[in-house]
């Protein structure tokens, strides 16, 4: 009997395909702790204005003078104007890729494009955070200490509600440079005595989730450029996200290109609403 | 007699020296030949393969399968711009009205001296060397390194040496007797002379 060759053998031997892992994305960190305003959802128009009125002065004697009902002036202007605009992608399934494939394509098309979408929504929210009017830090600037107290003294003082946000990329977080290096047991730390509270929790499972008066959060979105990025701490009033519709799927057979074209978009706009409520950090990620 | 049967002997010996000799020759020439048939009837491998190599690298790009392609492009109704401050730092990219706003918000800040005046065009970077010799700048670079070495005492560094001076002032002493850590060692007990 002939010999069978170890060639023949392999291909006779198929290979086997698993379901596809998709590359991962940053979710949606900070579309929950802004203020979501409905004005626009079911009905017309695009922009959604949100007055500020400015405070008045109460007088202590008896002959009061006349004070106009105006608007917010200064940083918080009025009014805040958020423009709603289409976001969306579309995918075009080829039927051979559709046929020819392992997994569902059209679920997998459906899942990238959804995600595409939540990754947008997210970076109009945290490229506002540069647009802040006071920031903490600078460029090649390290966290300190310091930096919370006076971002927490800003937010207080100009009477934001509790809690507290602070975003940061986690190259902020966990780096030689970042919130981290505050909490552990050398002799900078916030705590040299020994590991407190926030030095256990981010000695023991690297992470804290509240940070000298601030829930802390980590959003890979935010931009890093040469070694800085530029996080935020701000009360949910700071902005405002206007949802005019929710996420919508159409799909349409496109026969010249023997294919599907599956579109999911979703309308939406973003605005500073309270800008003395927010403070930007900008700061460094590594020496 | 018996010398002419030495010489005899000797000259045969002598003759099939020389036809070793000369079939060594012939062989080692018959080697060589062959040597030379085989150079010459192997063909130019390096040619070849190389134009093996373009004749594929052509057929993958003229001939074109999509089928392992999925297409996805992103759909907007706008167009996201960012703005950029004298130092090159970017702001966005957002939405035109944000633009607007923030720009205007800007300008208010940098007419009240607080922040930098923002740009639709990046600055190169002879802008940025040329803003780093302004009044501006160095106005904001002095207030800025006060601020960041308020901020950075906080990180205690050098807190000890700070309270080990004051309580050195406070007593008369110096910082050595009065912080004096000696390795095992070196402690000696009371009474003891030290050397």
């Amino acid at each position: 009997m002939a010999a069978t060759t170890t060639t023949t053998l392999t291909e006779a031997i198929p290979t086997m395909v698993t379901s596809a892992l998709l590359e991962l994305e940053e979710r949606d960190v900070v579309r929950p702790l802004v203020t979501l305003d409905t004005k626009l959802l079911g009905g017309p128009g695009i922009v959604s204005n949100t007055p500020i009125i400015q405070k008045l002065t109460s007088e202590a004697d008896d002959s009061l003078a006349s004070q106009a009902v105006d608007s917010g002036t200064g940083v918080d202007t009025s009014p805040s104007a958020a423009t709603a605009g289409v976001h969306g992608s579309y995918v075009q399934l080829k039927d051979i890729a559709d046929l020819g494939s392992v997994d569902n394509m059209a679920a997998v098309s459906g899942q990238l494009i959804g995600q595409s979408i939540v990754t947008r929504r997210d970076l109009d929210l945290v490229t506002l955070f540069a647009s802040f009017s006071t920031n903490q830090g600078a460029a090649n600037v390290d966290i300190t200490p310091g930096d919370f107290y006076d971002a927490y003294g800003s937010l207080r003082t100009y009477f934001a509600p509790l809690p507290y946000e602070a975003v940061f990329h986690p190259g902020n977080i966990w780096s030689t440079v970042g919130i981290i290096s505050l909490f552990d047991n050398s002799s900078d730390a916030v705590q040299s005595a020994g590991l407190g509270t926030v030095g256990e929790d981010f000695a023991r499972s690297g992470f804290a989730g509240m940070v000298l008066g601030f829930r802390l959060w980590a959003d890979a979105n935010i931009t890093v450029s040469s070694n800085n990025a530029s996080g935020a701490v701000f009360s949910r009033q700071a902005i405002k996200y206007t949802p005019k519709r929710y996420l919508q799927f159409d799909i349409e057979r496109a026969e010249t290109e023997v294919a599907t074209n599956i579109v999911g978009t979703e309308i939406w706009g973003e605005a500073i609403m309270r800008d003395s409520h927010a403070n930007e950090m900008q700061f460094n990620q590594q020496p | 007699m018996e010398k002419d049967t030495l010489t005899k002997a000797k000259k045969t010996k002598e003759k099939e020296v020389a036809s070793l000799e000369a079939q060594v020759a012939r062989l080692e020439l018959e080697k060589s030949e062959l040597e030379q048939k085989i150079e010459n009837s192997r063909p130019d491998l390096t040619s070849e393969e190389a134009r093996y190599m373009r004749d594929l690298s052509y057929i993958d790009k003229t001939g074109r399968v999509d089928s392992n392609k999925i297409v996805v492009k992103e759909i907007n109704d706008h167009t996201n711009i960012s703005l950029w401050d004298p130092l090159g730092k970017r702001v966005g990219p957002l939405h035109p009205v944000n633009v607007r706003h923030t720009y205007e918000k800007f300008y208010k800040l940098w007419s009240a001296g607080k922040r930098f005046r923002l740009s639709p065009t990046r600055p190169s970077a002879e802008d940025i060397e040329k803003f780093k010799k302004s009044d501006e700048y160095k106005a904001w670079k002095t207030r800025h390194d006060l601020d960041r070495a308020r901020k950075s005492r906080t990180r205690k560094k050098g807190e000890l040496e700070r309270i080990l001076t004051s309580i050195a002032q406070m007593t008369g002493k110096t910082v050595g007797e009065i912080n004096d850590i000696r390795k095992p060692g070196e402690v000696v007990s009371p009474g003891a002379v030290n050397g």
